[in-house]
């Protein structure tokens, strides 16, 4: 009798099954409508607290808060441009230490409360402020890297921020642009949990819902005038499998997914409803050197050949001719790409002249030969291991893979070892990492020291500096870093000195050069939509085709 | 029988306590966390600052009977990724995980079963070297590869089912609003089949195998040839007295099922954007943020603890000759 009742309960329930996906359905996640962009981005923000921004919660929040909340200045949609946004304008004093903000007039919060000078000090002075504990990218590359000081209200509309010192124009307005703009009364009234969860804004879209693990569904906020609203709702969509956000995309439940994998590009442009675009990042790929002397890997084994050949610098410079950059880009990137001849984004001010070390293996042995390397008898020179994460795109397993063999070629045995990226992550930043190491940093399209900010000067340590984490200890480049802040005044030997760190930086490679980027990403073909060559994506510029 | 509950579960918290220490002291064996949770940029100053206020500068049996006392209150902390209490981050996505993991099991268990039997009422025969040998693919398949196949197939190329997503159905049921969950149970049912299967498909294949070993088992039996002796007929037999002894084994290795699928779910939820414990454990791991990590391994525990007695009271039920004392 149980035993029947049992198969009874199983035959309805394979029914069930069996008659589910003909039964209408409410709909898990919003869709894509004539009122609503999706967007899919593999990671999920932990907290929306807009003085948490990236860093341990990820920098899927920065690219959803920069929705909410508004800056003084923003990274413009064209490359290269930092426009005005909750300032219209902006002075700087003498000596280039205070930069005064004059603010639009009439700006208000999400809840009403008016925006002025008051709230952006707040918002400065509290990211900043080392007893709340903010991580991340405001409240510690952009306090680190500006020297901030403090930041004031001097009348209702000018906020001064102070730094310790002057610094290059463009890098520091870009920096100030990195920092979200929110309301004193709204944050003082809430407790960090409250902060964490709920949004009181300044941008051009307000949070409607967020259903963790799912989605976060944002409304245009009437009324806002300072950027467009292409859509009434803004849906993100967290998907954390690539396949899955593409497959989606080609389902056309989403319109924009960026870091798509380049071998799915035909799959999307054969869907009819989206197209896969490929174009230059800003994001920098590389091959560390790590040279720190008292890496373990170095401690623990001091007849490594490996660890200490890559310590001289005719041994960095051969390793350059030995990867075939242009291969990698076209054969598994599918896409061309500009190989690097430093630290800086090709597509920003990077050194005028220099050529990219080209594709000569030839080369590449008969300098390592020249620098007492030779083969031995089973054809190996010396061996290296090379930490890498399993990413997407430009850091995919099949380029590292492809790396290691290159240097293979040459007789540098190179053992590519995959890491989980919290273990990989951790290794880097305690400047573990090596003897070589498969990286990538963020760049910009608005300022070279942006990215050579990588490797900061004497002053912040240099070698051991946080950052640098080949410990690359180039006496010409870290006194040119702590140099380059007094020739503000100066353009033209700002731009000399720059120049000249650049060609050191190329002469004695801390890494090897590959390329910036390059970057997908998949776009419906209903939307009108300009991709950004950095890590954000602007949907409130998205609108619908007309013929849509 | 009452006893034996209780002792059970004493016995749960000398097994959350082991679980804890040694997810404890793995984190903490693969780095200090702290470096998770400062700037890139921060000077060693600020790191060891860092280190202090998050209380990773205290020693480690300092911080592990904390985490015990502080749990023991029913306080986990304050998840450090995403600033709010871990328990409330976990137990926004229990109920997913529940649905999938239940839903699996029963899936499983249903299908498994028949084919089983099945497979072993026919030994030798074409239909049970064709049921073993699917049995061997769906073991071999990873579930990866088969949810991504399930949504290229039957999301991308049918358009059958949603490639990815939830409908919540246990939450609003277990918050009360049960008319919304009501509401939502055939979307959730459409939402789950997927999942449902890719996390199934291993265990399905397991059980199947060991159903039918379990079976043939049984049918050598003196008893059963004692009950074809006397002249019953091959279904009383194989349901009376075959199936039913056969159970024993089969549920031990059900209830280790469930506990397997509840850990197994991690790669189908990232598969298929299933917003459960799993992925946000995976993350969290990833991210060193230990009292997430923690207050999810000790609900887990529990869950595989109670499973597990469950299996163990359904002995009583199906022998017996089995007491609980």
């Amino acid at each position: 009798m149980k035993l029947k009742l049992t198969l009874a309960l199983s035959l309805l329930l394979i029914l069930m099954l069996g008659l589910a996906p003909m039964m209408s359905s409410a709909q898990s996640v919003p869709v894509p409508d004539d009122d609503t962009l999706v967007i899919a981005i593999n990671g999920e923000p932990g907290s929306m607290d807009p003085a948490q921004v990236g860093g341990s919660t990820g920098g899927s929040n920065f690219r959803i808060m920069m929705h909410t909340f508004a800056t003084l200045y923003e990274l413009g949609q064209a490359s290269g441009a930092i426009d005005p946004y909750l300032a219209h304008s902006f002075t700087v004093s003498d000596d280039g230490t205070e930069w005064t903000f004059h603010m639009h007039e009439g700006l208000t919060c999400d809840d009403g409360e008016p925006l002025t000078a008051e709230d952006a000090a707040y918002s400065f002075n509290r990211m900043a402020d080392p007893a709340n504990g903010f991580t991340g990218n405001s409240a510690g590359f952009v306090v680190a890297s500006t020297g901030f000081v403090e930041a004031r209200a001097d009348s209702e509309l000018d906020v001064t921020i102070v730094a310790r010192k002057p610094q290059n124009r463009a890098m520091r307005l870009g920096l100030y642009s990195e920092v979200l703009v929110h309301c004193k009364d709204s944050y003082e009234a809430m407790s960090f949990e409250e902060a964490a969860r709920n949004v009181v804004g300044s941008g051009p879209y307000s949070l409607a819902e967020w259903v963790p693990g799912e989605y976060m569904s944002l409304k245009a906020v009437e009324g806002f005038g300072l950027r467009p609203q292409g859509f009434e709702n803004l849906v993100w969509r967290f998907i954390p499998e690539p396949s899955t956000a593409v497959a989606e995309v080609i389902t056309g439940n989403v319109d924009i997914y960026k870091e798509f994998p380049a071998n799915q590009a035909d799959a999307i442009n054969n869907s009819g409803v989206a197209e896969a675009r490929f174009f230059p990042g800003t994001t920098r790929t590389y091959i560390g050197f790590n040279l720190n002397p008292d890496a373990p890997f170095r401690v623990e084994n001091p007849d490594d050949v490996g660890a200490q050949a890559i310590m001289r610098t005719d041994v960095r410079v051969a390793l350059q001719y030995a990867i075939d950059t242009d291969a990698i880009c076209e054969n598994l990137l599918l896409t061309t790409c500009e190989r690097a001849t430093s630290l800086v984004n090709p597509s920003n001010a990077d050194h005028p002249t220099l050529e990219p070390y080209p594709y000569d293996p030839a080369k590449a042995e008969e300098l390592l030969d020249a620098a007492g390397y030779p083969r031995g008898d089973d054809g190996v020179r010396f061996s290296l291991e090379m930490p890498a994460r399993r990413l997407t795109g430009a850091m995919a397993p099949e380029v590292v893979l492809a790396t290691a063999q290159m240097l293979t070629d040459v007789g540098v045995q190179t053992e590519a070892i995959f890491q989980e990226s919290g273990d990989w992550v951790a290794a880097l930043i305690t400047h573990d990492l090596g003897p070589l190491y498969f990286g990538r940093t963020g760049g910009s399209e608005w300022s070279a020291q942006y990215d050579m900010a990588d490797i900061p000067g004497h002053e912040a340590g240099c070698g051991e500096a946080e950052t640098n984490y080949t410990n690359w200890d180039n006496d010409f480049w870290c006194t040119g870093w702590d140099t380059l802040p007094s020739l503000t005044g100066d353009p033209e030997a700002e731009r000399e000195l720059e120049i000249a760190m650049l060609e050191e930086f190329y002469n004695d490679p801390p890494w090897i050069m590959l390329f910036a980027g390059p970057r997908t990403e998949a776009v419906s073909n209903r939307i009108n939509y300009e991709s950004r060559a950095d890590y954000f994506i602007t949907g409130y510029s998205a609108t619908l085709k007309d013929d849509m | 029988m009452h006893k034996y509950v209780i002792r059970r579960l004493l016995l749960t918290v000398v097994v959350v306590f082991g679980v804890t220490l040694l997810t404890f002291l793995s984190i903490h064996l693969a780095g200090d966390p702290t470096i998770f949770y400062i700037s890139e940029r921060a000077s060693k100053e600020e790191r060891l600052a860092a280190r202090q206020r998050l209380g990773f500068d205290r020693p480690l049996h300092v911080q592990y009977l904390d985490f015990i006392v502080n749990l023991a209150r029913g306080d986990t902390g304050n998840s450090l990724q995403h600033r709010v209490p871990a328990f409330d981050v976990v137990m926004e996505r229990m109920p997913a995980t529940l649905e999938l993991t239940i839903g699996g099991f029963l899936l499983s268990t249903v299908v498994a079963f028949p084919i089983g039997v099945l497979a072993a009422t026919r030994r030798g025969t074409m239909t049970d070297g064709t049921l073993m040998l699917g049995a061997m693919l769906g073991q071999s398949m990873p579930s990866f590869w088969l949810g991504l196949m399930l949504i290229l197939f039957f999301g991308v190329t049918l358009r059958w089912m949603p490639v990815s997503g939830h409908v919540a159905f246990l939450k609003p049921l277990f918050e009360g609003r049960v008319d919304e969950a009501l509401t939502n149970l055939p979307s959730a049912i459409r939402y789950l089949l997927m999942p449902m299967v890719a996390v199934s498909v291993y265990s399905i294949s397991r059980n199947s195998r060991l159903i039918r070993s379990a079976v043939l088992e049984v049918l050598r039996q003196d008893y059963v040839v004692t009950a074809r002796a006397k002249g019953l007929n091959e279904r009383t037999v194989m349901i009376r007295h075959a199936i039913r002894n056969a159970l024993i084994p089969i549920v031990t290795v059900l209830a280790l099922q469930f506990a397997f699928l509840l850990n197994g779910v991690i790669v189908t939820e990232t598969v298929f954007s299933w917003p459960g414990v799993g992925r946000l454990v995976f993350d969290a791991v990833n991210q060193r943020d230990v009292p997430l990590v923690l207050t999810a391994v000790v609900l887990l525990s529990f869950l595989f603890v109670g499973a597990n007695l469950i299996a163990d009271l359904m002995y009583g039920f199906l022998d017996p000759r089995i007491r609980l004392e």
